[in-house]
């Protein structure tokens, strides 16, 4: 009766190619008619593509690991550590996109969150860069209020039964954003090696951060 | 009226007609106040008029089974809910 989540396809397919002819006829006609240049079309793709994205979002997964204080002040005031650090954590993103509210939720050994908009799919776009399809699916923000535990699982993710599963869905102003817990046999390892640990994934809550130990090697 | 952390409310099953930030699934249900969100504008006004007096937004939690019945999966889901969106539980009013 669900339907599984939809994930991308291995083999180079695009279902949404009516729509991208659709865009691209509307973009040639509003330059052609004045109303916007391909710069600023492109200008706006840099800034969804390269410069928003996860890499800022697992910076700040990556200093709370690192930073005790810097930790509580992301659970306590999100909001604020964003206002003096910046989307890039160097105070420089601030100004191109109407201000963040965010709320940082944390995982422990008994807590996984999970983040939604069954509504329509808000999320923290400035940390994560833009939504994945499956972020936006009827799929995705059907179940994952419903069976939740079942969605991680054809995510890869299976969590004990003692894990209490807390879903957010965000129906408000707020953005959330998932701090996974710190993996295990991270300890010699740089800030900035600790955020290549951290996928989009892990800070929408569908996957954790995964670390081989050499020792396991 | 304000509500506070660890008061049960329950949703409203109408809240207004037209656009309302209440999921269809969490209406009527009874849940707990988790945490004061802000002030923010009500966007079932503004959609409306344009703008509106900002109204305290609350994180409500439910049980997955008050959701979704009592054989449903052991899980808890969080909303930001306005204060128009909820009710004191102990409200003798129908809802």
């Amino acid at each position: 009766m669900t339907d599984a989540v939809p994930t991308p396809s291995r083999h180079g397919d695009h279902p949404t190619a009516p729509m991208a002819r659709r865009i691209a006829a509307l973009e040639r006609l509003l330059v052609q008619r004045q109303a916007l240049t391909e710069e600023q079309v492109d200008d706006v793709l840099e800034a969804f593509t390269r410069q928003l994205g996860a890499h800022h979002g697992a910076k700040y997964v990556a200093r709370a690991w690192c930073d005790a204080d810097f930790r509580r002040r992301l659970l306590d005031d999100a909001t604020q550590v964003v206002r003096d650090c910046g989307y890039d954590l160097a105070g420089a993103t601030n100004r191109e996109l109407p201000f963040l509210n965010l709320v940082a939720v944390a995982n422990t050994a008994n807590v996984h969150n999970l983040i939604v908009c069954t509504l329509c799919s808000c999320y923290p776009v400035p940390l994560l860069g833009p939504q994945p399809r499956w972020y936006k699916s009827n799929e995705y923000r059907a179940r994952a209020v419903r069976e939740p535990r079942a969605v991680l699982a054809e995510f890869g993710l299976h969590l004990g039964p003692d894990v209490e599963i807390r879903v957010w869905d965000s129906t408000a102003d707020c953005r959330y954003i998932v701090l996974p817990e710190r993996p295990h046999g991270t300890e010699h390892l740089t800030e900035n090696e600790l955020a290549a640990l951290i996928t989009r994934n892990c800070l929408i809550g569908t996957d954790v951060p995964r670390h081989d130990s050499p020792h396991t090697r | 009226m304000t509500f506070t952390s660890g008061q049960r409310v329950r949703t409203r099953l109408i809240v207004r007609p037209g656009h309302c930030r209440l999921p269809l699934y969490a209406r009527g249900r009874v849940g707990t106040i988790a945490a004061h969100r802000g002030d923010f504008p009500l966007p079932d006004d503004i959609v409306r008029h344009g703008s509106t007096a900002p109204q305290h937004l609350y994180s409500v939690r439910f049980d997955a089974r008050q959701l979704w019945g009592p054989n449903a999966p052991d899980h808890v889901v969080h909303l930001d809910l306005f204060e128009s969106y909820l009710e004191p539980l102990d409200s003798r009013r129908r809802p």
